[in-house]
């Protein structure tokens, strides 16, 4: 709220509260639209899903999509290994890419500079660009088809863009509050778990979505890395709606949005914390 | 390092003091202390350097070996290794299509990143300005388009733009503009690529905005407070409180967002139905895509890859620069 | 400010080294011997496969068969990956299209030497055996086919008058104009649907009227669609697409509107389809159950129908793999007579030589498939034609051709110059 403003002419200042709300509103319609639109076709027969006039909403509602989704081969292996091999790398990146922030951050570093500058170089190589070489090398390494080698994958791809985002929430603390604590006797890792970690954790929680989404969507890695069918992620199970008769739209659909649960129930468990931060932050001053 | 940002956001003002990194020399005549204070930041700092290095580093290696050699699917598979020195890069070169992908490139990426970034960075304020059932509102929906699979984004996207059935055509009509009737969204280059950078942009804002929402989040309500108790317009806030707290994280967005567009292949592929080489939308991603995968010329596709990420790098270097240097406070 | 409780940084790395740590080995950690099979998704279903293994594991006791089945989004990665490993499957389903390139790839076993042995190999469909024959070698066996012919609604034939299946293009035309007149009030109304980009339909046009789409001359490969034959069938699959399918539909593929929903609704009285169609069609609109017919895409004279295109896929060997005797038996199992009759009736695929396809005359509804792949076409066998379909080289030209934006022989040129140097690309 504009509580923060303390303005004089509250009127004017009501009407353009009114207008933030109409904006947000109207900006929220427009971009949930393409989403409604697959949860809308996940519940129609695939006869109406693509017919010559669009439904707006489903006309002959069905939950056949979702049944025959689930019943799909692989489907529970899969969602199992997404969630154990995503979560386990999300926890393994954030961890190591924090410490190397903080380092990065915090301390005087001799080629702490070249570091970064090279993480970010490996961050603009086209993913496409490596799938194969990546594999041949997990191959030799007896990696290739476990999930050992598909979190060390996921790490390794998330990590750049992780300690680079971590390194700006973290630059945007003043360092005084840590200093204080270390003048308490706290010495340099106490500091960064109980000072700098809680304050940074709204920007961690937002990297985290993001590193979570990038594994959890990721296609073209696991159908490479992963040779055995019940050791495959969700993604591989939706091109599974794909076969050489045609697209199973409806059952996709359904796939699709089964898919983004997970996703939607992640960030909503932490997308609290984001909020608890702002409000620490508002209680603390 | 972090020491120089420290007075902006202490002092509560909005003055841009600059503060000069304290000089000190790094030969220090004690080593041993020297190497001691190493030490630490640089365990912290190996585990990343292990992983990228360990698992990322013969991969790029021999992307860049590739690049000098010619590799079809038989050397490949065979792992024949046939150098051809310069001969890639050389045909890259005098090829027309790179200046043409180079231009889409340019364009594309101008457009994306500028609309994404003022897009996301307006939302993140107005996730500040609105209550909390709206801001609620605001982050559900950023965050139903983010976790919405990409798979089906391009499927969703290219129904709504469906020239025959499409529901952006239904609506156009349905409100007179019957013109539209059957517009074929992707049969020029132009109309093509604005649909692309629609849907890119759509999907990168909800990162965005939830990534300087939570930079923003960072900047103490006191400044704001006791900038407007001076009499400050929101305008005079943002630049000179607001946006010195988010810059370093707005950079790296910025730079991040150049990186993933200038790259851009997936979109693309799946919008134009594969279409891409007839309609010219070929940005450097999708040319590199075309060479190495389609036309399995592994070489020539690595070299385009090479060549892609100097010019990001050149490109994003200003930047780069800037979000290295020690203070950040000046710009 | 309020303590967080942080996950401690041991916590995650033990959950790190745990999952290192316990993962299941790979396959080899298993006391026998194990043979890996890959195979694509949606085709032979796992009764047929359990009837090859088992016929194959009492040929081989101690051996397993490992049956992987892929998907087709990124499978020519996913090969390339696992052949240049020292892991690869032992077997692999390769489509009939990309066999050819994998078949000058290196990492396929050679089975010229023991083409003899394998069963049927004097007759195998041409358009699954030509693609896997490269310099003499032989790098892949056929496996399963699919073809395509015309569905139609049986009703609405008897409703505008027609008294049987047109024998030629010109009876084609003519029937569409009477069901045209017939249906003039149906909305959108297609007597035959024929989405511009269906280029699995379209090429039995170029075919009917003796033109082809590359030719092979003195070593190279020559774009032949500028011929006088192939302007000719280009010319009519214009006419046929312009006159039968609503307009709509010159830029469209099969998929978006699925057309088999077309159908089903009544907005068509006819479509090119698979048999698999046909039951896609009737789960849609319960009501057309016993009323749809087939025939084979007539051609421009009453005793020869249009060549048709056969689809599918073959199985290849790698040459990486330890196991390729053992490969070359399943292959032999699951290629015979004995396991494509039965891949027949249990899957509802096509067998990979003419010598089966008479098991088809029984089959309800698919005694026009069997009899139109007797008559069969196929695609330039050179490993450059897979970067023609990547590169959807036939359905911008017949969806050009459809909509005449230009002229056919300018798209005919156009794509013949592509041709030229998509097909002979090393």
């Amino acid at each position: 709220m504009s509580t923060t403003m303390a303005g004089s002419r509250s009127n004017r200042r009501r009407r353009s509260t009114w207008l933030w709300r109409v904006v947000a509103v109207a900006f929220c319609i427009v971009m949930v639209f393409p989403v409604y639109w697959m949860i809308n076709s996940s519940f129609e027969p695939n006869s109406q899903i693509t017919s010559l006039t669009p439904s707006f909403f489903p006309a002959h509602f069905t939950f056949h999509n979702f049944v025959d989704a689930v019943d799909r081969p692989w489907f529970w292996d899969d969602a199992r290994n997404s969630l154990v091999i995503v979560v386990t790398a999300v926890l393994v990146v954030l961890v190591v890419a924090f410490l190397a922030a903080a380092a990065v951050a915090r301390f005087r570093l001799w080629g702490a500079k070249a570091f970064l500058v090279l993480i970010l170089v490996v961050q603009m190589v086209p993913t496409a660009a490596l799938v194969i070489p990546l594999f041949l090398i997990l191959n030799r390494a007896k990696l290739t088809d476990t999930y050992a080698g598909l979190v060390l994958t996921y790490v390794t791809l998330t990590l750049p863009f992780t300690i680079w985002m971590l390194r700006g929430f973290v630059k945007a603390v003043p360092i005084d509050l840590e200093e204080a604590a270390m003048v308490d006797g706290a010495s340099r890792m106490g500091a960064f778990r109980r000072i700098l970690f809680p304050l940074v954790l709204p920007g961690v929680i937002s990297t985290g979505v993001f590193s979570f989404i990038t594994a959890w969507n990721d296609f073209l890695y696991v159908n490479v890395i992963m040779t055995q069918n019940y050791h495959q992620t969700l993604p591989v199970w939706l091109f599974s709606f794909s076969t050489n008769t045609g697209t199973d739209y409806g059952g996709l659909m359904a796939g699709c949005v089964l898919f983004s649960l997970p996703v939607v129930v992640f960030f909503l468990f932490v997308q609290r914390r984001i909020v608890t931060g702002l409000t620490a932050g508002a209680v603390k001053g | 390092m972090a020491a120089p940002t420290v007075p902006e956001v202490a002092s509560g003002r909005a003055e841009r003091v600059v503060v000069p990194a304290p000089p000190y020399r790094r030969r220090s005549p004690n080593w041993r202390r020297a190497l001691r204070r190493q030490l630490l930041p640089f365990l912290l700092v190996l585990p990343a350097l292990v992983l990228v290095g360990g698992v990322l580093g013969y991969p790029i290696g021999q992307l860049v070996a590739t690049s000098f050699q010619q590799l079809g699917l038989f050397q490949l598979i065979g792992h024949h290794v046939l150098w051809n020195g310069l001969t890639n890069y050389r045909q890259l070169f005098s090829d027309s299509q790179f200046y043409s992908s180079l231009e889409q490139t340019a364009v594309f990426v101008l457009a994306t990143v500028g609309l994404t970034m003022a897009i996301g960075t307006g939302v993140a304020l107005l996730m500040g300005r609105v209550g909390k059932v709206l801001r609620t509102v605001i982050s559900l929906t950023m965050l139903l388009v983010w976790a919405m699979p990409s798979s089906a984004a391009s499927i969703v996207w290219t129904w709504l733009f469906q020239a025959q059935w499409g529901v952006v055509n239904y609506v156009l009509v349905a409100l007179g503009l019957h013109s539209f009737g059957s517009h074929d969204w992707f049969a020029s280059q132009i109309s093509a690529y604005s649909i692309v950078t629609a849907m890119i942009v759509w999907q990168a804002i909800p990162f965005i905005a939830l990534s300087t929402y939570a930079a923003l989040t960072l900047v103490p309500n006191e400044l704001h407070e006791a900038a407007a108790v001076d009499g400050a317009t929101p305008g005079v806030i943002f630049r000179q409180v607001t946006f010195p707290i988010i810059r370093p994280v707005f950079f790296l967005l910025t730079v991040l967002s150049i990186i993933w567009d200038g790259n851009v292949f997936n979109q693309v592929w799946y919008l134009t139905g594969g279409r891409a080489q007839v309609l010219n939308v070929m940005p450097l991603g999708v040319w590199q895509y075309i060479e190495a995968f389609a036309t399995q010329q592994y070489g020539m596709g690595a070299a385009i890859a090479i060549v892609t990420v100097l010019i990001l790098l050149v490109v994003t270097g200003y930047y780069i620069r800037t979000m290295v240097r020690t203070g950040e406070v000046s710009a | 400010m309020k303590r967080r409780r942080i996950a401690p940084t041991a916590i995650a790395l033990a959950v790190a080294a745990g999952v290192g740590g316990g993962v299941p080995a790979v396959a080899s950690a298993q006391t026998g011997h194990t043979l890996t099979v890959w195979l694509m998704t949606g085709e032979i279903g796992t009764k047929t496969q359990a009837a090859v293994n088992a016929a194959f594991e009492k040929e081989y006791p101690g051996w397993t068969v490992n049956v992987e089945i892929q998907q087709w989004g990124g499978i020519s990665t996913k090969l390339t990956a696992a052949l240049a490993s020292s892991t690869p499957p032992d077997a692999m389903e390769i489509g009939n299209t990309d066999v050819a390139e994998f078949a000058a790839s290196g990492g396929l076993e050679n089975l010229a030497g023991v083409r003899g042995q394998l069963p049927n190999n004097t007759n195998w469909l041409g358009g699954l055996a030509g693609p896997a024959e490269y310099n003499g070698g032989l790098y892949g066996v056929p496996l399963l086919a699919g073809d395509r012919v015309v569905i139609y609604n049986k009703t609405m034939f008897s409703q505008a008058g027609i008294k049987s299946a047109p024998k030629t293009i010109d009876q084609l035309l003519n029937d569409g104009t009477a069901l045209k007149n017939r249906f003039s009030h149906t909305k959108d109304f297609s007597p035959l649907y024929f989405p511009g980009e269906y280029w699995y339909a379209a090429l039995p046009v170029l075919w009917a009227y003796g033109g082809k789409i590359a030719v092979h001359q003195g070593g190279k490969w020559v774009g032949a669609l500028s011929t006088k034959d192939s302007l000719a069938g280009l010319q009519e699959f214009q006419t046929i697409q312009n006159d039968l399918s609503v307009k709509a539909s010159r830029t469209l593929n099969t998929n978006a509107p699925d057309q088999d929903s077309v159908f089903a609704k009544g907005q068509a009285a006819m479509i090119v389809g698979g048999s698999w169609e046909l039951g896609v069609i009737e789960s849609d609109n319960k009501k057309l159950t016993g009323h749809l017919g087939t025939f084979v895409f007539p051609g421009v004279n009453a005793n020869k129908p249009a060549p048709v295109f056969v689809g599918g896929s073959d199985i290849a060997i790698a040459a990486n793999s330890p196991n390729r005797a053992q490969a070359l038996a399943w292959v032999k199992l699951m290629t015979g007579s004995q396991f494509q009759t039965d891949m027949v009736h249990n899957d509802g695929l096509m067998p990979n030589a003419t010598s089966l396809l008479s098991v088809g005359r029984n089959l309800p509804n698919m005694a026009d498939y069997y009899k139109a792949a007797l008559n069969s076409n196929f695609t330039p066998a050179t490993p450059g034609w897979a970067t023609v379909e990547n590169d959807n080289v036939m359905e911008t030209l017949f969806s050009q051709v459809a909509s005449g934006t230009r002229n056919v022989a300018a798209v005919a040129k156009s794509v013949d110059n592509q041709l030229n140097s998509l097909l002979n690309a090393q």
